[in-house]
């Protein structure tokens, strides 16, 4: 067995301003506290109340997509949970939310459409395209159409980066991240 | 007709449908993990309302956070408020928001716009 480097990985994640990192299971109780410690360590930090409020938002919906779509589950409060990292990097001028689960190739090459679909829209489109999917039935109990990630796009004002590894013939690894500015003006 | 009373937790809004006087308040934030149970009992109850009484409408919105789901579940509602204001029905809605909070403001119009329903945008 490989040793564990603690150091190693603390200093990775120092070199990479890494202010806020989960692996796991999420659930809606584990995300609920995740936000409240985001919210506070911002406010701590004198963030601006918008700012903290818009990377509070894309968070959730990340975190949602996690529990919601993640192919690695297990059981957690007797619910199914999704598994999956989340980190939040705080560079000089803006933050950047990033989120990884397992997903099939065939669920990470969907999402990379719509993100390059979604990424392609101007903001006055994405609010149409916004407004058109908030009016479509819902399949289920989800909302579909991809409405959660065109809602980061809007709320970020940058468009969604993805990427995708395979693990094997059945998995693969996405990570979605946005970028979200300290100063707007 | 009873009135519908949920107490507001971290995730969920808090809810407040007087049935004797038909003022409905929703506040907080909302970011459950099924918005759509949520909402059930409050489209439930809505529809119960105008059924029965016929009655007056006000629904006070004072709303920090919602994550899109949420967002979905409020536009329904607020469409089957404006369907019964269509009809005749006397429904007043008011929306507020923090007063720096221009997200919200911004969402909370947008939401509205294409209601017939008038909405005032109340800072607090």
């Amino acid at each position: 067995m490989k040793s564990f480097n603690v150091f190693e990985f603390y200093q990775f994640m120092q070199e990479h301003n890494v202010i806020i990192s989960f692996k796991g299971e999420m659930s809606q109780a584990i995300l609920v506290s995740i936000g409240d410690l985001l919210k506070e360590k911002l406010l701590c930090e004198d963030t601006d109340q918008r700012v903290v409020k818009k990377v509070f938002f894309i968070f959730i919906e990340l975190a949602q997509n996690i529990y919601r779509y993640s192919s690695a589950r297990s059981m957690l409060e007797h619910k199914q949970a999704g598994m999956g990292v989340l980190f939040i990097r705080e560079d000089e001028t803006h933050f950047t939310v990033f989120a990884g689960n397992v997903l099939t190739p065939e669920a990470a090459a969907d999402i990379t459409e719509q993100c390059a679909t979604i990424n392609r829209l101007g903001p006055e489109e994405l609010k149409q395209r916004y407004k058109e999917q908030m009016r479509q039935p819902r399949e289920g109990d989800e909302i579909g159409g991809g409405l959660g990630l065109i809602s980061i796009v809007r709320k970020a004002g940058y468009p969604l980066d993805v990427y995708t590894t395979a693990i094997s013939e059945i998995q693969s690894f996405l990570v979605l991240s946005v970028r979200i500015d300290k100063d707007e003006e | 007709m009873e009135s519908l009373q949920i107490a507001r937790s971290k995730d969920t809004l808090g809810v407040n449908f007087n049935a004797k006087t038909g003022v409905l308040t929703l506040e907080g934030s909302s970011y459950p993990e099924n918005p759509v149970a949520f909402f059930k009992p409050l489209t439930h109850w809505l529809r119960g309302y105008i059924q029965e009484t016929h009655g007056v409408l006000t629904l006070n919105i004072n709303i920090g956070y919602l994550n899109t789901s949420s967002s979905k579940c409020l536009i329904d509602f607020l469409e089957m408020l404006d369907k019964y204001y269509r009809a005749g029905g006397p429904v007043t809605l008011n929306w507020h928001y923090e007063a720096d909070d221009e997200d919200m403001l911004e969402s909370g119009r947008e939401m509205c716009e294409d209601l017939e329903i008038p909405c005032t945008m109340i800072p607090v």
